[in-house]
């Protein structure tokens, strides 16, 4: 599409009236020229007005709202900056890693929606950098520390689920870890990091902001090499907060040195031998380090 | 299709709103409120949503049709907020814009999942819940604002953006809605409303033209902003 084409699009985009394939086509003209993005901000700031169109209404128990809000706030924290999540060794932190587009597929629905996340998600970049620098301070440890906090821990499971994270903590702290990154340029957009612990041969696998699968459906993950079948990586499921923590070891994979790129598809329950549907997340290995 | 009613108001009462037209938040301010939420000031989280909490529930609301599903979105937006204001495209972005854009991502990401997607209701329409929008502002309707309509802020503003949909042509209100509060892409409304795909884009272009014009007037228009049908 030429660059008028696109800019046509912007006004739908504020309003979020766009499919996937049209907003990834927009996303990535966004990301090159500062004319319409400009313009897009002001129309999504025009949009943001909307919900004055709506009626104005106090919440019925508008107090107790507040009060949930603040005391949940005042067990969090708030991170101190976006990327302290995202690999900084310090030389490799430089600048949003280029976009790597992929297609993606709007699956057939019966309820209307736009999945906004599905378009903004379908760019997605990986980075490797080595991760001796990972935590670089004790801030961030504990910045860590408490994100992982923050994941919603079942009452029952409080015991097993703590051994988990330490395990999972002690994985990220190793001394020679990878990451991939799959960044967003925007909040609120699907997001996937996969780490490679190389001493525990381990891949973390973190996601936010993903939509819970359907009943019936997993995420599945998918290491592709040039020229060779995906393989999969495991299944995962986000919690209502679309947040999931995963390990896939590593072993599973062959010749993962070589992988290429990394996808996350939807799939029927259980996962599939190869995946069934475009990726709605994808990004390729990149080394920084 | 139900419509806001209410969007109809006299040209007066438009008239005179509109002359109240200002920025609706300085973007000093929003910075500064943005840095203490990031230093983690629980104050500041608090003041935002004595700012906002009202319109966000009001959003997530008319998307939903059900409180306690609106107020779930709106207590995950604003805990999404408090730990992801760093994230805050500062200069970039109103605060408003970046919580209405979560809350109405949650509200459909949520309607989405239930098990019948309620209808859209725009539940304060004066008059019939069925008025559609087919009700072409006149001159003889009165200006209405919604009930529950407490917060000093609401009154400030959200009969402004009510007189601007007002302002609009039927067709364009229409597509707005489906497309903003209904979550309908341009292929969805055009299927709905038996459109052409670009004839809806016109639609949502012109539409989103005049509510800029009427909503963020360029610095240094003239005082007097003539509402008109676009």
């Amino acid at each position: 599409m030429t660059h008028a084409e696109l800019q046509q699009l912007i006004p739908s985009a504020a309003l979020g009236a766009l499919d996937a394939a049209e907003q990834l086509a927009l996303e990535q003209h966004l990301s090159e020229c500062s004319e319409c993005r400009a313009e897009m901000d002001a129309l999504r700031n025009v949009a943001g007005l909307l919900a004055w169109a709506a009626p104005t209404m106090t919440p019925p128990n508008a107090a107790a709202l507040r009060q949930r809000i603040l005391s949940e706030a005042s067990g969090t924290k708030p991170l101190t900056a976006p990327r302290t999540l995202t690999l900084d060794s310090g030389r490799s932190a430089e600048a949003p890693t280029p976009r790597s587009s992929a297609p993606v597929a709007r699956p057939s629905r019966s309820v209307p929606s736009n999945l906004p996340w599905l378009a903004a998600a379908a760019s997605l970049t990986l980075a490797i950098a080595s991760g001796g620098a990972y935590l670089n301070s004790r801030s961030e440890n504990a910045t860590l520390a408490r994100a992982l906090e923050r994941s919603r821990v079942d009452a029952q499971a409080t015991r097993t689920e703590l051994a988990s994270r330490d395990s999972v903590l002690s994985a990220f702290l190793g001394p020679m870890v990878h990451v991939v990154s799959l960044s967003e340029s925007e909040q609120r957009q699907p997001s996937a990091r996969i780490f490679w612990n190389h001493t525990k041969n381990l891949f973390i696998v973190t996601s936010f902001n993903v939509p819970q699968a359907p009943k019936g459906k997993t995420y599945q993950l998918w290491a592709m090499r040039k020229g060779k079948a995906p393989m999969s990586m495991g299944t995962f499921n986000p919690d209502p907060s679309g947040r999931a923590l995963a390990l896939v070891p590593v072993g599973t994979i062959a010749d993962a040195g070589h992988i290429d790129n990394c996808a996350m598809t939807l799939e029927p329950e259980g996962g599939s031998p190869q995946p069934t549907e475009t990726p709605r997340l994808m990004g390729a290995w990149r080394h920084v380090d | 299709m139900v419509g806001f009613a209410w969007y109809s108001m006299g040209r007066q009462a438009r008239a005179r709103l509109m002359t109240g037209v200002s920025a609706f938040g300085s973007p000093d301010a929003e910075a500064g409120l943005v840095s203490r939420l990031v230093a983690g000031d629980e104050r500041a989280l608090a003041v935002l949503f004595d700012r906002f909490g009202s319109v966000a529930y009001g959003l997530a609301y008319a998307i939903t049709s059900d409180s306690a599903t609106a107020e779930a979105v709106v207590a995950d937006v604003f805990s999404q907020v408090w730990r992801e204001a760093s994230m805050f495209p500062v200069g970039r972005m109103t605060l408003l814009a970046w919580l209405t854009k979560l809350v109405r991502a949650g509200a459909l990401a949520t309607r989405r999942s239930m098990p019948a997607a309620p209808a859209f209701i725009s539940n304060s329409a004066p008059g019939a819940p069925g008025a559609s929008a087919s009700g072409a502002p006149t001159e003889s309707a009165t200006a209405t604002t919604p009930p529950s309509a407490g917060h000093a802020e609401s009154l400030a503003s959200s009969p402004m953006v009510i007189a601007a949909m007002g302002a609009l042509s039927d067709g364009q209100r229409q597509v707005v809605e489906l497309a903003y509060f209904h979550g309908l892409t341009r292929k969805e409304i055009a299927t709905r409303l038996q459109l052409t795909e670009s004839g809806v884009a016109q639609q949502l272009r012109t539409a989103v033209d005049a509510l800029r014009l009427t909503l963020m007037p360029p610095v240094r228009v003239p005082q007097q902003i003539t509402l008109g049908r676009a």
